[in-house]
């Protein structure tokens, strides 16, 4: 593609293997898929250990009294166990949601917010981790550059007496970079205030230490990282789960209703209401196993190295603008959102076109960050998104593919 | 049990409990309950956690102050609970109530646990009872440590591991009963194993029935080396017990060559503890054993409450093992 093209090694190739879903074809073609930011495929350890659970596991956890009943108990409880250790947290820390935006609604609405109340975020979260905030209290955003990223040092100026929580992502869906959550934690600690990390996307790119970076609360999704779909996690210091009103009430999280009051369980689950996704818990225990026997810093290295390919060929094509072109290579993971200059074709209809004629899966639209468009005066922009699989020939056909529609 | 707790125990003694809220039989420990309705005769049930690696501050303190208002002569814990609140102790400088001993029970009492109670209770005599508490009256311990049978109200056997399958002067302990004509087990498995005593008569001068140097750990709690030979939690446990910085430790043994050990250690610690882990765990199993070391922010009990220092993660047949 270009001159200066360096030798791209593909460590990660022999992962190819795990993922049945990379088979599948379009057309006779095999597809060529760059949407994991969306969801990812999911590698043949985590279908079995979900199939392990209808097949052989079947039985409702916390609540039974024979034999399956224990087994289920023990394997979701050792989910529990190995997504702590992934983390770095304890097994109490842990509660299991339905996705990251359970997580944060979770937390919202633990937090007892009052219409007064701040939040400090960057002015591009994702839906996720800003209406949860918007419907109960005033956000407060961090501004963005001309090309979409936050003025994350402007966070000390953000805060105020009223602030009761500062919450960013990790790394945001759209611009595919890592923020300086330590920064954010700092200034957080000297206020003594609670911090959430959206880490959606970052959970699966990046080694993540909830100890280290000092976070009160962290989210995640399941199905980004390899895992099932419907389940997710909230992290969270024992304290500040403490402190968190009830979400749910149902079953699982009392421990004793009579006439005159109830009982909740201790964290984490009092925050479990209602029969969990035991399946998915356990899927995403193998999906973080899988990570893990990867080796959480050869995964960063390859996504950063994939970013970095895939950000230096889109700035080589005539017409496409990149969303937060201007941080530092070394700061992206593999995602990249862009607009495109197409006659007649909306960024939506260029993602359609990468799968119709080139078999290219990628998203296309708003990736739920409407505010972000808006102020970058973006219709929608296309997000390529890799993952463990994804290899640097595959992005030189995304690359080759967009080159050949902006020449349109 | 033991010839310490002599005294304590043929008096009318006070007894606090330190285990799971579950062990302790009652589920309505769990959670916020007033000190009085944890109370039953001579017997305080100090935790009312499931996981105690949840203490907070504010427990530690309400079961030091419990301590020092009901001012038990015994305190009876499983080790890796009683571990985390003597540890917690030493750290911020609060001073534990001092009983006349403290009895170890529930669990195998891991090095790496008694490492951590001995500083919060300087000179108080600790005793393990593990084992034996399933098995009753089967066994009394001798001034020298070894544990006789009772040979007028059980007959026991240790039926010995096979040679392919371990060291043969351990086996399980079974039981028959002699002194219930009413109820009689023959050959009861209590699911531990002990490791015989060489050569009697032992120096206490008892010369009959059968004499048991250790209480190895639980069956279901073996794990195997690289050529199939069983590895009782006292091997494994006095293998780790030399480790520095430690604070407890799960072995998982995954497959026929895989382990996977998680520990925990003192903030100070760096890789060195875990690679001692690897090397140590490495001598136990054979030098060709895939082990992965993880060092965690806590280890959680199991459902039961038990920690477990080791398992399986696959089944086998325990018949197999004994000839
Ligand atoms: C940064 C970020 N946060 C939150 C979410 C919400 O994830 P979910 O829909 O799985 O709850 C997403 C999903 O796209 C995301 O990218
Ligand atoms: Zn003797």
């Amino acid at each position: 593609m270009t001159a200066t093209a360096p030798t791209r090694t593909e460590p990660l190739i022999h992962t190819r293997a795990d993922f049945p879903l990379l088979g599948h074809e379009i057309d006779g073609h095999p597809i060529v898929y760059l949407d994991s930011a969306s969801t990812s495929p999911k590698p043949q350890c985590v279908i079995d250990a979900v199939t392990r659970v209808y097949r052989d596991l079947t039985a409702n956890v916390h609540r039974g009294v024979h034999a399956l009943a224990d087994e289920a108990t023990a394997a979701y409880e050792s989910a529990r166990r190995e997504i702590a250790s992934f983390l770095n947290a304890s097994p109490a820390e842990i509660v299991f949601t339905r996705n990251a935006t359970e997580g944060i609604n979770l937390v919202a609405h633990g937090l007892g917010l009052k219409p007064d109340d701040e939040i400090v975020l960057p002015a591009l979260e994702h839906h996720a981790n800003f209406l949860p905030w918007r419907i109960r209290a005033r956000p407060v955003t961090i501004g963005l550059t001309e090309d979409g990223l936050p003025h994350y040092g402007d966070v000390e100026a953000a805060l105020s007496s009223r602030t009761r929580l500062l919450a960013l992502a990790h790394v945001s869906n759209t611009t595919g970079v890592v923020a300086p959550v330590e920064r954010w934690v700092a200034a957080a600690r000297s206020r003594g205030l609670p911090v959430l990390i959206d880490a959606a996307q970052s959970s699966s790119h990046l080694p993540i230490d909830v100890r280290a970076l000092d976070c009160d609360f962290l989210v995640l999704s399941g199905h980004k990282m390899l895992g099932p779909s419907g389940i997710g996690v909230l992290y969270g210091k024992r304290e500040r789960l403490e402190e968190l009103d009830v979400y749910q009430t149902g079953g699982g999280m009392v421990r004793y209703h009579g006439d005159d009051r109830f009982e909740v369980q201790d964290v984490p689950l009092r925050f479990e209401a209602g029969t969990p996704n035991i399946e998915g818990a356990i899927g995403l225990a193998a999906a973080v196993d899988y990570l893990r026997s990867l080796g959480m810093e050869a995964v960063h290295e390859h996504s950063q190295e994939l970013g970095r390919h895939l950000v230096e060929g889109l700035r080589a094509i005539r017409g496409v603008r990149i969303v937060a072109d201007s941080a530092p290579l070394e700061d992206r993971i593999g995602l990249a959102a862009f607009g495109l200059e197409a006659p007649g074709l909306s960024e939506e209809s260029v993602a359609r076109l990468l799968c119709d004629r080139y078999h290219v899966l990628v998203s296309g639209g708003y990736h739920c960050a409407h505010i972000l468009h808006h102020r970058l005066n973006l219709q929608g922009s296309v997000r390529v998104s890799t993952h463990v699989f994804n290899t640097h020939e595959e992005i030189d056909v995304v690359l080759s593919a967009l080159e050949e529609i902006a020449r349109w | 049990m033991h010839p310490a707790l002599d005294s304590v125990f043929e008096r009318r003694h006070r007894e606090a409990v330190l285990t799971s809220p579950l062990c302790a039989g009652k589920l309505c420990h769990v959670g916020r309950v007033p000190m009085e309705e944890r109370v039953v005769g001579d017997l305080l049930f100090l935790n009312q956690a499931f996981d105690p690696t949840t203490w907070d501050a504010r427990e530690i303190r309400r079961m030091v102050d419990e301590l020092d208002r009901f001012q038990p002569e015994v305190i009876e814990a499983d080790p890796a609970y009683l571990s985390i609140l003597a540890r917690a102790c030493v750290l911020e400088g609060l001073r534990l109530r001092q009983p006349e001993c403290i009895v170890l029970t529930y669990e195998f009492p891991s090095r790496v646990h008694l490492r951590q109670i001995a500083p919060a209770f300087p000179g108080v005599p600790v005793v393990s009872s593990y084992g034996s508490t399933e098995t009753g009256h089967v066994f009394t311990r001798c001034d020298a440590g070894v544990f006789h049978e009772n040979t007028a109200t059980c007959h026991v056997e240790i039926q010995p591991l096979r040679a392919a399958s371990g060291d043969v002067r351990i086996g399980r302990i079974l039981v028959t009963t002699l002194d219930n004509p009413w109820f009689t087990l023959v050959r009861f498995d209590v699911g531990d194993l002990a490791r015989l005593h060489d050569g009697l008569p032992c120096s206490c001068g008892r010369h009959d029935g059968l004499a048991v140097a250790a209480i190895e750990g639980r069956i279901r709690d073996l794990t195997f080396d690289l050529e199939g030979r069983a590895v009782t939690v006292r091997r494994l446990d006095d293998a780790l017990g030399a480790a520095e910085h430690l604070l407890g430790y799960q072995v998982d043994q995954c497959g026929a060559r895989e382990y996977l050990a998680r520990y925990t250690a003192e903030p100070h610690a760096d890789e060195a503890t875990g690679e001692a882990v690897g090397d140590i765990l490495r001598s136990v199993y054979g030098p060709g054993a895939r082990i992965t070391v993880r060092r965690e922010a806590a280890l959680s009990p199991e459902q039961s409450g038990k920690f477990r220092l080791a398992r399986t993660t696959f089944d086998w047949d325990p018949q197999e093992l004994f000839s």
